[in-house]
């Protein structure tokens, strides 16, 4: 909704026809006196040896998982192998043009591509840095092993990188600790970022949207390089490679953002097209593209500069990736490569190929694109048959003694389980993640905003103790404001997008002042695109960046499930903690607005090992919570309740501090003391607990102690049980739907850490099991100070000459839960 | 197919029982519903039904048993069965019996947390009334029985902190020692009965003496009966047996017809005085304290409550006293004045109010007209009297316990009818 681009009736109503450009198909030319002139001899062999590599990479992978040996060395590998054989040439054609700072993303199927963008940024570095990099990674442990090995020529450096990467790729698959991640991401998401082989995504197109984090990071941090979005044919199906196509395709990058800045982050989403996704046929059953450079066409006018090549000719490949890098350099990407391929192997080695007959793969095996490059070269001279033989020789000693190394338990051990703990967070506490001055449009004081704020009251109460109205205090959502405006003036690399950021404000404002303090590329919006959203924070963080995504509720998080679930969550864990992720996700909690804009989905993300969860309820918190967050370097869910987004802050007496603070992580806080009940909240529920505790005191003499625990991940139990040894009773409500909630799993560990103190057992009271009804409905709904005073008598405390009002008695759990409600 | 005949649940709080009689023996055939045998819980005497309909193969324990409840206690089958196997499976029957116990709805329900503050502080939960959801008894009910016990203590239902709880049980530690639990038999329900008591009841003991002078001559008028050749056939030999503790038993039941406040039980804070005494009397046993009963011993000549006393007294000592013999006493009276003691103070056997201590014969300085006007010694006999506070005053067992010195004094003129 920019002011400055207007949108005239008279234009869009205006009647003509849409000329859409020709897409070109393998318009590569072979023609052997250019390429030797452009590349040399030695590069073109070059290329022959790493497919040699891979091919025989894969099937001594292929070897292992069918027959448990590979020459006389016999393993069982019982975790996945997804081969390439066949897609040799697409994968070293591509890397082939690209350089070390290039990055490609890929799929489970990449084997292949980590080896070829291994070794061609092992061609394109020096000596030293290759050394550099090797005695740096793992404490040198890599090295260690493939030092041993005798190089061909001494003190050939790119000779013994090539078995580094032979190695470690191979200790990854079969998950040793000398793997590149420790052998803690496998097989499916083995990469090695140094050589700009970036992690590899066993869910089909999770590399889409995550590329383009990738290369919004380098587009606004002014980084070199383009990146590569490796993903299968299949993918095209996928929502959120759509959805990644679109954020990268947004108009803004050269109508709003600085020209300066460059234009569109330079993302390439090259499908490996080898027509099938594992046994459904993209050509004429699955997709109805049949052609997929197509797609393209719909997108923008230049049809995200489309076009199909021959990815069996790994010369086409590495022609087209030059002439695209060039294009998405100047900032007019993305690009759209349908890189046509087959995978003679199967999808993995138990495939029995049902869904493609003999005579197909024997056609392709026909044009096979090693043998065929192969004869390329031995027709014009290129190479002989000796210098083959003896490639085909000196791969498989390698290889060898590389396979022989990974199989052994004494030279490659695996990591303790406990290791896994280490990784799952990086806890690290971060100013800036780079050294340079943060662009902003003017001075953090005289931010009109900051100005509005240092009118209001910081506390929610007068000095007599009175709740002051909600247009003079600090509320919660200004609270907020200041959190992000403080570290956008300090780290550079921050920035923040989603829907209805700028401008706006963000649906509730919280961002509103933050568009006159920053540029474009620092605050924008995007598509309605919450997988993307959330999948390019993912690639702007594990890059090096620190973001804060928004959706706008959290109801929305089930469109960005694989993002939040599986990515966010994972990488830093997958990546044995080379990766960090200091991506903040703010989510809001609605209400009144039904059953698709009301749901607390804490108890969702808890689940997810690798997610931070963070829900203040008080504008301290929620400045003090956020400060946390992003200093921090682990991915965090920050939830927000709409309902207190206007709320002072009534529990801290000096209302919210003006400088930075942080608020100690996973601390619960007693909000109010008492010595006969324990009262447990998550969120807004705290003001109906605190109602409640008010009548308990007044009509029952019963003094409540009133906890919010604010963090549920990491949460640190022992206020709570303490608390509860003190009361013996603890009563836990939250707005989420009781079945399931997160407040279950604190009520299961109070049972086991207080066991003896308890009076009697904790109660759960969440919201129905029901669809949120509507605005006027909403207290049959949600948790009420009623249902906490009846669920108290009803269920721990008879409370003398109490009458419920509510049915909180322990019959309804099992007769609720039999009808599923 | 042989089947087990299961105790049932005789009561919420009951956990186990004695059986008193079996009504069947082995062999006999028995029928589903038909009493099987009579059982004791520490509140009542029940019958029990069979559950099963067959022969009775084989009784699983002795009268006299104390036996957990929803236990098996017999084996019913066809007649010659061969049962063994089933004896050895006892224990995994009790196994998948507890389970059952498990799924009773009608335990009684209690906090860890107030579980937790009975245990440390010696307070036996089984009396307590809960006020939790569902009867549970939570913290505040422990609290309120412990504030009912040091009035000075903490307001009930106001959670005590943690430091002052630790505080009082340093104090009150010995008192742990005593717990009935781990005791078997006859010394469990001794341990359980006088802790219940002594816990649920306000108990005193006044101390006075009787002129022993009666009681003395009369019995040495009884033992030259003997002498005086009435040995021959044994005519007198039964009146020679009549104790000095005879005399002041019957002195006793004759007093207590006057009192019947003091000839009183209490069931369910409900006090039921009675006109008939039954009479209980201590006898020290091998196996411990047992309280045979002399079922209207109002309406005993002295002569028979000496025979009916030694009678019972002997049974229980063999440990053959039948369990009716040990039940239904209105009061009791416990004698260690042979044993050298001046005075003591029993225990009341519930659901009784009140109990007679008798002590040693010794001699008293006495000053008083009747004796001429001067300080003479007299032989006197302690008593000393236990009543429950809740029921009785000072006064009245003050009362009772000078009308009872009073009789003893006069047994010669009582045993006329006086």
């Amino acid at each position: 909704m920019p002011k400055s681009l207007l949108i005239d009736p008279n234009d869009v109503r205006k009647s003509g026809t849409l000329k859409i450009d020709s897409i070109p198909l393998n318009s590569y030319k072979p023609d052997i006196e250019r390429e030797l002139e452009r590349y040399g001899k030695e590069k073109l062999k070059r290329i022959l040896e790493t497919m040699m590599t891979i091919r025989e990479f894969e099937t001594m992978l292929n070897s292992i998982k069918t027959m448990g040996s590979y020459k006389d060395i016999e393993y069982r590998h019982l975790g996945p192998a997804h081969l390439s054989i066949g897609q040799e040439a697409a994968a070293v054609g591509e890397a082939f043009n690209l350089d070390a700072n290039d990055f490609i993303f890929g799929s489970h199927r990449s084997h292949g591509e980590i080896i070829a963008k291994c070794y061609s940024a092992i061609d394109k570095l020096s000596d030293k840095a290759l050394l550099s990099i090797m005695e740096g990674y793992l404490d040198g442990e890599i090295l260690k092993v493939v030092e041993r090995y005798k190089p061909a020529k001494k003190g050939n450096i790119s000779e013994l990188a090539e078995a580094f990467v032979l190695y470690g790729t191979l200790a990854e698959i079969f998950g040793r600790r000398q793997g590149f991640n420790r052998g803690l991401g496998g097989s499916m998401h083995a990469f090695f970022a140094p050589f700009g082989s970036m992690p590899n995504n066993a869910i089909v197109g999770g590399s889409a949207d995550i590329s383009v984090g990738a290369a919004l990071y380098k587009r606004i941090n002014r980084k070199p390089g383009i990146v590569v979005a490796n993903i299968g044919d299949a993918s095209m199906g996928c929502g959120p490679v759509w959805e990644a196509i679109t954020v990268a395709s947004m108009d803004q990058y050269r109508t709003l953002w600085d020209k300066e800045m460059g234009g569109a982050p330079p993302v390439m989403f090259n499908f490996f097209n080898n027509f099938y996704g594992m046994g459904g046929q993209t050509y004429g059953e699955t997709m109805g593209f049949k052609i997929l450079a197509r797609v393209g066409a719909g997108v923008n006018p230049e049809n995200m500069h489309s076009e199909r090549v021959d990815g069996y000719n790994p010369l086409a490949v590495a022609d087209a990736v030059e002439r695209k890098k060039k294009i998405l350099l100047s900032g007019k990407g993305p690009v759209f490569m349908d890189t046509v391929t087959y995978r003679l192997s199967g999808h993995s080695p138990s495939d029995s190929s049902s869904y493609r007959t003999k005579e197909e793969i024997e056609l392709w095996k026909k044009n096979d694109c090693i043998e065929h490059y192969k004869s390329y070269l031995l027709e014009n001279g290129v190479v002989d048959n000796g210098e083959i033989g003896a490639l085909q020789e000196g791969i498989e000693e390698r290889l060898y003694r590389v396979v022989k190394d990974a199989v052994s338990l004494e030279v490659s051990p695996r990591v303790d389980g406990e290791f896994i703990g280490k990784v799952m967070f990086s806890n690290g506490r971060v100013e800036a993640f780079e050294d340079r001055k943060p662009e902003v449009l003017l001075d953090e004081k005289d931010n009109p905003r900051v100005k509005a704020i240092a009118r209001k009251s910081r506390s929610g109460v007068d000095e007599k103790g009175n709740i002051l109205p909600k247009m003079k205090v600090v509320s919660m959502r200004e609270a907020l404001f200041e959190a992000m405006l403080y570290r956008f003036y300090r780290d550079p690399t921050m920035v923040a997008f989603g829907e209805e950021n700028r401008d706006w404000g963000g649906a509730f404002a919280v961002y509103r002042g933050l568009t006159e303090s920053l540029p474009y590329h620092r605050l924008f919006n995007t598509s309605i695109s919450e997988g993307a959203i959330v999948g390019s924070a993912v690639g702007y963080a594990l890059s090096g960046g620190r973001v804060v995504a928004e959706l706008m509720y959290c109801d929305f998080m089930g469109r960005a499930g694989d993002e939040i679930f599986n990515q966010m969550s994972k990488w830093q864990a997958m990546s044995a903690g080379h990766l960090k992720m200091p991506l903040v996700l703010r989510v809001s909690v609605g209400n009144k607005y039904g059953a698709q804009h009301s749901q607390d989905w804490t108890s969702i993300v808890a689940h997810i090992p690798g997610l931070k969860v963070m829900f203040p309820a008080t504008p301290y918190d929620a400045k003090g919570m956020l400060n946390l967050a992003l200093i921090g370097t682990d991915p965090v869910v920050f939830f927000e309740s709409q309902r207190l987004y206007d709320i002072g802050e009534l529990f801290v007496k000096e209302g919210v501090p003006e400088g930075f603070y942080t608020v100690p992580e996973g601390e619960p806080a007693i909000r109010r003391e008492g010595g006969d009940i324990t009262i447990l909240t998550i969120g807004a529920t705290l003001y109906k607990a605190i109602e409640a505790a008010e009548i308990l005191k007044d009509r029952y003499g019963v003094s409540a102690e009133v906890i919010d625990a604010r963090f549920i991940n990491p949460l640190d139990y022992g206020p709570i049980v303490e608390s509860v040894k003190k009361t013996g009773k603890i009563v836990l409500s939250s707005d989420a739907c009781e079945r399931g909630s997160y407040l279950y799993t604190i009520a299961g560990n109070i049972s086991q850490l207080a066991f003896d103190y308890l009076d009697g057992p904790p109660v759960v009271i969440g919201s129905r099991n029901w669809i949120t009804p509507s605005a006027e409905m909403e207290e049959s709904f949600f948790p009420q100070k009623e249902w906490i005073l009846d669920a108290i008598h009803e269920r721990l405390l008879p409370l003398e000459g109490h009458s419920v009002s509510t049915v909180q008695a322990t019959d309804v759990i099992s007769e609720r839960s039999r009808k599923g409600v | 197919m042989s089947r087990e005949v299961i105790l049932p649940q005789l009561g919420q709080s009951v956990e186990s029982c004695i059986i008193l009689e079996w009504k069947k023996h082995e062999g006999d055939y028995i029928k589903k519903g038909e009493v099987i045998c009579e059982v004791e819980t520490d509140k009542s005497t029940l019958e029990v039904e069979s559950t099963e309909e067959g022969t009775l193969l084989k009784l699983l324990y002795a009268e006299g048993d104390l036996v957990p409840v929803l236990s098996p206690i017999a084996i019913v089958g066809e007649e010659g069965e061969m049962v063994e196997h089933l004896k050895d499976n006892l224990k995994d029957n009790l196994k998948a019996i507890s389970k059952g116990i498990e799924k009773e709805p009608k335990r009684i329900g209690i906090s860890p947390r107030a579980r937790l503050l009975a245990e440390k502080r010696g307070i036996d939960i089984t009396g307590i009334i809960g006020t939790g959801p569902g009867g549970r008894i939570i913290e505040r009910d422990v609290l309120k029985v412990l504030s009912e016990k040091e009035p000075s203590g903490k307001h009930p239902g106001r959670a005590a902190t943690e430091s002052k709880v630790e505080e009082v049980l340093i104090e009150e530690k010995p008192s742990v020692s005593v717990e009935p639990s781990g005791l078997s038999g006859i010394r469990r329900v001794i341990a359980e009965r006088m802790l219940h008591s002594l816990r649920n009841s306000a108990q005193y003991t006044i101390h006075g003496y009787a002129d022993a002078s009666g009681l003395i001559s009369y019995r040495k008028k009884l033992k030259l009966l003997e002498k005086s050749g009435g040995g021959s056939d044994g005519k007198w030999k039964s009146f020679s047996q009549i104790s000095i503790g005879d005399l002041v038993d019957f002195a006793l039941v004759r007093t207590l017809t006057d009192f019947p406040e003091i000839n009183s039980t209490v069931d369910n804070g409900k006090l039921t005085s009675h006109r008939n005494v039954n009479l209980g009397f201590a006898v020290d046993t091998k196996r411990g304290l047992i309280v045979p009963v002399i079922k209207d011993a109002d309406k005993l000549s002295l002569l028979e409550l000496s025979r009916r006393t030694r009678e019972l007294a002997l049974s229980a000592r063999e440990g053959r006293v039948k369990p009716e013999e040990l039940t239904g006493a209105t009061f009791t009276v416990t004698n260690l004045g042979n044993m050298g003691i001046d005075f003591f103070t029993p225990v009341i056997n519930p659901p009784q109010v009140a109990i007679l201590g008798v002590n040693s014969i010794r001699p008293r300085a006495v000053y008083a007209e009747e004796l001429g006007g001067e300080v003479k010694f007299i032989p006197a006999i302690g008593l000393s009297l236990t009543a429950d506070h809740r029921f009785i005053d000072g006064a009245p067992a003050a009362r009772f316990l000078s009308a009872l010195a009073e009789t003893v004094k006069r047994i010669e003129i009582i045993l006329a009818g006086g």
